[in-house]
């Protein structure tokens, strides 16, 4: 029993680590440490919970608990930015370095964000939940999760418009 | 969903690394796994340890309480029955005239308060002073006595 237990949690982990640890990392604004702390909490839950959960829905409930340790968090993470007298040249071509850069930026964006505002805004765009589902997962009304997510892309949408604007 | 939404899933969806799930990630898991038991456990011993103290406790103060609060009980009946007294308020149990001592007048212990202040206002015993003289004006009209000279007694 023990060991088929250890055996499916196992495989579950296996198959939905990079993508469990994508969500963490946007949850997290991009913080990759952070990330990986907060999936390795959100794993120790879901073993102790697997009886329970392990034939139903394992990764909603991770990403139940992701999402509400995220929002709970008021930790911000310092991007060590520093002020240059040059912008570097954008990527004229989408290689591997406009993935990186692009990863980069969107996760710059989401970093500025308030965590509620974050975690509702991955949940709806990223995890593709309707409203009801976000706020389900966050644990507040309907209208508060609609609220925080139009908040936090309007906010997405002024950082990337003053983000387009040339620098004189 | 405007241009700029699915700009931003796009962009999400995109970003997404390809990270295998390693040994040191499965050590790691089993390590929290491990220490969130213990703590676990912990928290269960303590608990129960508190809640037999708690019990053990509980148990010792009961028998006392209720030994001390044996005259808070129902109180025995009078020795004779409810049927053959027919004014039960005119017979008082004993116990009852040591609580509520009858104002006589008469006592001789003194240490029950009297209700009422007695006519002889000289008992020691008597909290209050009252002035011996009538009126406090005689003591500003009358000369002041030199240092040589006793002050008048007042008159009652």
């Amino acid at each position: 029993m023990g060991q088929l237990r250890t055996d499916e949690f196992d495989r579950f982990v296996t198959a939905r680590w990079s993508a469990l640890l994508h969500l963490a990392r946007l949850l997290t604004g991009g913080d990759r440490h952070r990330a990986e702390d907060l999936l390795q909490e959100s794993l120790v839950k879901l073993w102790f919970a697997w009886p329970k959960v392990g034939e139903q829905a394992p990764e909603a409930y991770v990403r139940t608990v992701l999402a509400r340790a995220a929002a709970r968090s008021s930790r911000r993470r310092w991007w060590g930015e520093h002020p240059v007298d040059q912008l570097p040249d954008p990527p004229q071509t989408r290689d591997e370095n406009a993935a990186v850069d692009e990863r980069t930026r969107l996760e710059a964006m989401l970093s500025s964000l308030p965590a509620r505002q974050r975690a509702a805004v991955v949940l709806r765009y990223y995890q593709d939940l309707p409203e009801r589902h976000v706020a389900e997962v966050l644990g507040c009304p309907v209208g508060t999760a609609r609220s925080l997510t139009a908040r936090g892309v309007a906010r997405l949408r002024l950082l990337l418009a003053a983000e387009a604007e040339p620098v004189e | 969903m405007d241009l700029f939404e699915q700009e931003l899933t796009r962009m999400m969806r995109d970003s997404e690394e390809v990270t295998p799930y390693e040994d040191r990630h499965r050590l790691r898991l089993q390590a929290g796994v491990r220490a969130r038991r213990v703590t676990r456990a912990v928290w269960t011993v303590t608990g129960s340890l508190l809640a037999v103290a708690g019990l053990g406790v509980g148990l010792m103060v009961l028998p006392n309480a209720l030994a001390r609060g044996g005259p808070t009980g129902p109180r025995p009946g009078p020795v004779t029955s409810a049927e053959s007294v027919p004014t039960p308020t005119t017979v008082r149990p004993a116990s009852t005239a040591r609580e509520m001592p009858v104002p006589t007048g008469t006592s001789a212990t003194g240490s029950a308060p009297m209700p009422y202040r007695q006519s002889s206002s000289q008992s020691d015993s008597d909290p209050v002073h009252l002035p011996t003289w009538t009126s406090t004006t005689r003591w500003s009209l009358a000369p002041r006595p030199g240092p040589g000279v006793p002050a008048p007694l007042p008159t009652s």
